[in-house]
């Protein structure tokens, strides 16, 4: 496995909002290597999900001096160079290709089973659906024809996992994906995640996470956001040099 | 096709309220189909009732109008007449129809080709009234002998007599006298060798008749329209020229106002029905959308693009638009089952006052799916709106 980052931003700035409630949110730089499961932390409104949005290529950032994703075997994505040519469908290509979505609630589709729910994203990639082999592992197989409206508030978060790993991509974002569990179930689910990239299923992973303690004491990497402030409205910074490592 | 697959699995899991969209899609859809069922049972039934006779088509002349051969070839070229043939003076228009020592008095009655009661008409043949042919026994094909006599002013009798061959016979329902429908020609010649005694036979008064035919006068006309729907038409016509007819116009007309009043009624019924679908499915499809943003979010978010995520809730608008036609035709069914029970026997035993047909099924069937499609616009714009950062935004 290279070294290249999986991630490798630099002097990116994304906003949103207009006036007073413009919010700015700039990573001066913000690396994540192969393997690496980085818990991104901050109080609620410090910018998490505007962070994993930008990578995640679902938000325009304001200016990118460098960022890049290599997400497969492909090479290197430069978002940066993308977004200034408004290559939307290169953009879309390279989500749907490389990046899973791991989201607070769960987010399945309750008129679908669990089992077609986790198909879903790879029958659009048009691909077999590999994280079905782990139904087992996540002690779902019992669960598989039933629909999410039956399901504990932990089986839905761990089938929305391996939804999130249908499509087999390279990079997961979890956007708090415990804050809706019991501390039992979150456990649960932040140990799957970690192993999962530990295993290769995943080459990296980022999750937004207001629980520093719970991601540090699964061995992640802390990245934090710290908020500063502008005369306009608010102002955040996220640097990995800054990470608080643990481990 | 993923999004197909999507949209059946969302009302299947929304079952209730799907249905209940269906109900009150074939709500306002069953009466519409029974309603046009029963036009087209009572219409049509008495409009066959019309077209099954050319008798429905035919206009007479009454009184004595005088009507130059000009106006009987002009009635002949009009694309709304079948057929006209000049009449003579009735006086004149009879004789004897013989065969095998059996004879009968008849009426001749001016035909030609195109007469819709003398299909086959050739010259030199006769069709026969039904009490004609069986005063004689006779059958299409047979030869008969038509006897045409005259008194002469010394009081003898002479007669000439031709061989004609039975070109058909009409039924008893379309003619209860005793007739013979034979060439316009010859009846004309009738006519002028019975009034002029100085013409020795009647081929010299066919020969006379054809040459002095335009020049002559007639004593009206026959004359069949090209369809029921004409006959009001040439009647008019008939008037402008000072002809005076008889015909059964005022049941046609009675049949005409009941199609228009009924049709009318239709489209109204129509139109209040497809506005209250659309409106229906187009608040339930609103909703829909508003209350799966995430998940359309999600789905824009794995790949699906909005065009997909726009077709959604029109492909669910048109499964339950045609889950709500089949329950209409299911209950338009059985009402035309009761409506025919109910009526069995009224209106002279018309055989049904119900009478569905594909093309009301076709006709209720489209109008039912376009105000779908028009409600289903709206969603499905709001859906487009959606884009895939809108399912981690959305919770």
């Amino acid at each position: 496995m290279s070294e290249e980052p999986v991630v490798y931003l630099e002097d990116v700035t994304i906003g949103v909002g207009a006036g007073v409630d413009r919010f700015e949110l700039s990573a001066t730089c913000f690396r994540l290597l192969p393997g690496e499961c980085v818990a991104v932390i901050g109080p609620s409104g410090s910018g998490k999900s505007l962070f994993l949005e930008a990578i995640g290529l679902l938000r325009q950032p304001v200016s990118a001096g460098r960022f890049d994703l290599a997400l497969s075997a492909d090479g290197v994505f430069d978002a940066a160079r993308a977004w200034r040519q408004a290559d939307t469908a290169a953009l879309a290509r390279c989500r749907l290709q490389g990046i899973g979505f791991l989201l607070q609630t769960g987010g399945l589709l309750k008129s679908l089973t669990v089992e077609a729910n986790i198909r879903l994203p790879a029958a659009i990639a048009g691909r077999p659906a590999d994280s079905l082999s782990l139904l087992d592992a996540l002690q779902l197989t019992a669960q598989r024809r039933l629909k999410p409206a039956a399901l504990s508030g932990g089986q839905r978060q761990r089938a929305a996992l391996l939804r999130a790993l249908s499509a087999a991509p390279g990079l997961l974002l979890a956007d708090e994906p415990t804050a809706a569990l019991d501390p039992g179930n979150a456990d649960r689910v932040m140990e799957l995640l970690v192993d999962t990239v530990r295993r290769g299923a995943l080459k990296a992973a980022i999750i937004a996470t207001h629980d520093a303690e719970r991601a540090r004491r699964f061995g992640m990497s802390l990245v934090e956001i710290v908020a500063g402030s502008t005369a306009a409205g608010g102002r955040a910074t996220v640097d990995s040099r800054a990470m608080l490592c643990a481990a | 096709m993923i999004v197909l697959g999507l949209a059946v699995r969302d009302i299947a899991d929304e079952w209730p309220t799907a249905l209940c969209l269906m109900v009150g899609i074939a709500a306002a859809a069953a009466p519409l189909i029974m309603l046009l069922a029963i036009r087209g049972g009572v219409v049509s039934q008495m409009r066959g009732e019309l077209e099954r006779f050319p008798s429905s088509r035919e206009l007479v002349s009454t009184g004595q109008p005088v009507v130059e051969w000009q106006t009987v070839t002009a009635l002949g070229r009009r694309p709304d007449v079948a057929f006209v043939a000049p009449r003579t003076r009735m006086l004149a228009a009879s004789a004897i129809v013989e065969r095998k020592g059996r004879r009968t008095a008849v009426d001749l009655v001016p035909s030609g080709p195109g007469d819709p009661l003398a299909l086959g008409w050739v010259p030199g043949s006769v069709t026969l009234s039904d009490p004609a042919a069986s005063a004689l026994g006779v059958r299409r094909g047979d030869k008969v002998v038509l006897v045409v006599g005259r008194t002469r002013g010394d009081g003898t009798r002479e007669a000439e007599r031709l061989t004609l061959t039975v070109a058909g016979v009409l039924p008893g329902a379309q003619a209860g006298r005793q007739l013979a429908l034979v060439g316009a020609g010859l009846v004309t010649a009738t006519e002028v060798y019975r009034e002029q005694a100085d013409v020795g036979s009647m081929v010299e008064a066919a020969r006379i008749a054809d040459l002095s035919r335009t020049e002559r006068r007639y004593a009206g006309v026959r004359i069949y329209a090209r369809s029921v729907d004409d006959v009001a038409q040439v009647r008019s016509a008939l008037v402008a020229l000072g002809i005076e007819t008889d015909s059964r116009i005022d049941e046609i007309r009675l049949v005409q106002r009941l199609d228009r009043s009924l049709s009318t009624v239709i489209a109204v019924i129509a139109a209040v029905a497809a506005a209250g679908l659309a409106l229906s499915l187009a608040a339930a499809q609103w909703g829909w959308v508003e209350r799966r943003r995430a998940d359309l979010g999600y789905l824009r978010l794995i790949g699906l693009d909005s065009r997909d995520v726009m077709l959604l809730p029109v492909l669910m608008g048109t499964l339950v638009t045609v889950g709500g036609l089949a329950m209409a035709i299911g209950l338009g069914l059985i009402g035309q089952h009761i409506v025919n029970r109910l009526f069995a026997g009224l209106f002279g035993g018309m055989a049904q006052v119900s009478a569905m047909t594909g093309a009301d099924i076709v006709l209720v069937s489209a109008l039912a799916l376009a105000a779908s499609l028009i409600a289903s616009v709206f969603g499905s714009l709001s859906a487009g709106r959606i884009g895939p950062a809108a399912a981690l935004r959305g919770q």
